[in-house]
């Protein structure tokens, strides 16, 4: 096995599990995540040096995602979007994950990246880099953001602990 | 110390405020009570929002072989697409090229007859300066004078 198919199998369950939750549908997510690899392929290809092939995708991947969105947003298609859970896409998911997806929906696109990735773990540092906003600001507007979440969440009656 | 503010106090749960503000902000807290339950409350909040959407993650996802065919053709439809445009715009502007240079006029010719002065029935054309203008359908135009 090449490294690319190492990097491949190693990676793919994270970064389409980042993606899936960034665009709400997982048709577009897949395709997002094949665009991603893709991507890094031919950058293999060109000899680009790539150290941390893990936070490249994630990278590239949320950078896609967000294009991904604010097409979606320009489109004004966000009734389409919220109506996506009910799709087929989403037959697998349960009552409490379709609150969940109905709720980050309700975000502007800069939220929920930003949220998506505070729930990765990510550093400010972290998130500020993939997401385009600044350092300065991740506190204000993570709160904020979280605020609005849990306002949705609450809303909709999500179990809360 | 005044009460500590929302991005403030989310920074300290996140643990990314600096050593010095952050014992600031302990000392704040065990003295305001306000600010201490709003930290409860957020610390609860980013909990909750963390593991919301973390419950989205699906663990079984089967990773699909990658198609390394599909990246092939791909560019090999790109540089389709690319030649065919290509082909397109040469043939159109031939076409609109050819298409002036051969097209018939579709409008008559128009003739208009200038009198420089009044004429006088008793002498020439030639010597009176009789002209006359043809203007074609694309606008061009000539002066013949009579002789």
């Amino acid at each position: 096995m090449n490294r690319f198919e190492n990097i491949y199998t190693k990676n793919y369950q994270l970064i389409f599990n980042v993606v899936q939750k960034m665009t709400c549908n997982a048709d577009d997510a897949s395709d997002i995540v094949q665009e991603t690899f893709i991507a890094l392929y031919q950058s293999f290809q060109k000899n680009v040096r790539i150290d941390y092939p893990r936070s490249w995708l994630y990278k590239v991947a949320v950078n896609k995602s967000i294009n991904y969105l604010k097409q979606q947003s320009k489109a004004d298609n966000i009734e389409l979007v919220n109506n996506i859970t009910t799709e087929e896409n989403y037959f697998e998911i349960n009552e409490q994950q379709k609150i969940v997806q109905y709720a980050l929906n309700k975000l502007k696109p800069d939220e929920k990246i930003l949220a998506v990735l505070y729930s990765e773990g990510m550093s400010y540092k972290e998130m500020a880099e993939m997401s385009g906003i600044k350092f300065t600001s991740i506190g204000k507007t993570l709160s904020r953001t979280l605020a609005k979440l849990g306002d949705e969440l609450k809303k909709l009656n999500y179990e809360m602990y | 110390m005044k009460c500590i503010d929302q991005q403030q106090l989310q920074q300290y749960i996140d643990g990314e405020c600096t050593a010095n503000k952050k014992a600031a902000i302990e000392k704040h807290l065990s003295e305001c009570t306000r600010c201490y339950k709003k930290l409860y409350e957020m610390k609860a909040l980013a909990v909750n929002a963390q593991h919301a959407i973390a419950s989205l993650n699906r663990n079984n996802i089967e990773v699909p072989t990658f198609n390394y065919a599909k990246l092939k053709t791909k560019t090999k439809k790109i540089k389709y697409i690319i030649y065919s445009l290509s082909a397109a715009c040469i043939i159109f502007f031939i076409f609109i090229f050819v298409d002036k240079k051969q097209e018939p006029c579709a409008e008559p010719v128009s003739i208009v007859q200038t009198l420089t002065w009044e004429a006088d029935a008793n002498q020439t054309f030639a010597n009176q300066d009789f002209a006359i203008q043809i203007t074609d359908c694309r606008g061009k135009s000539k002066v013949i004078y009579l002789e």
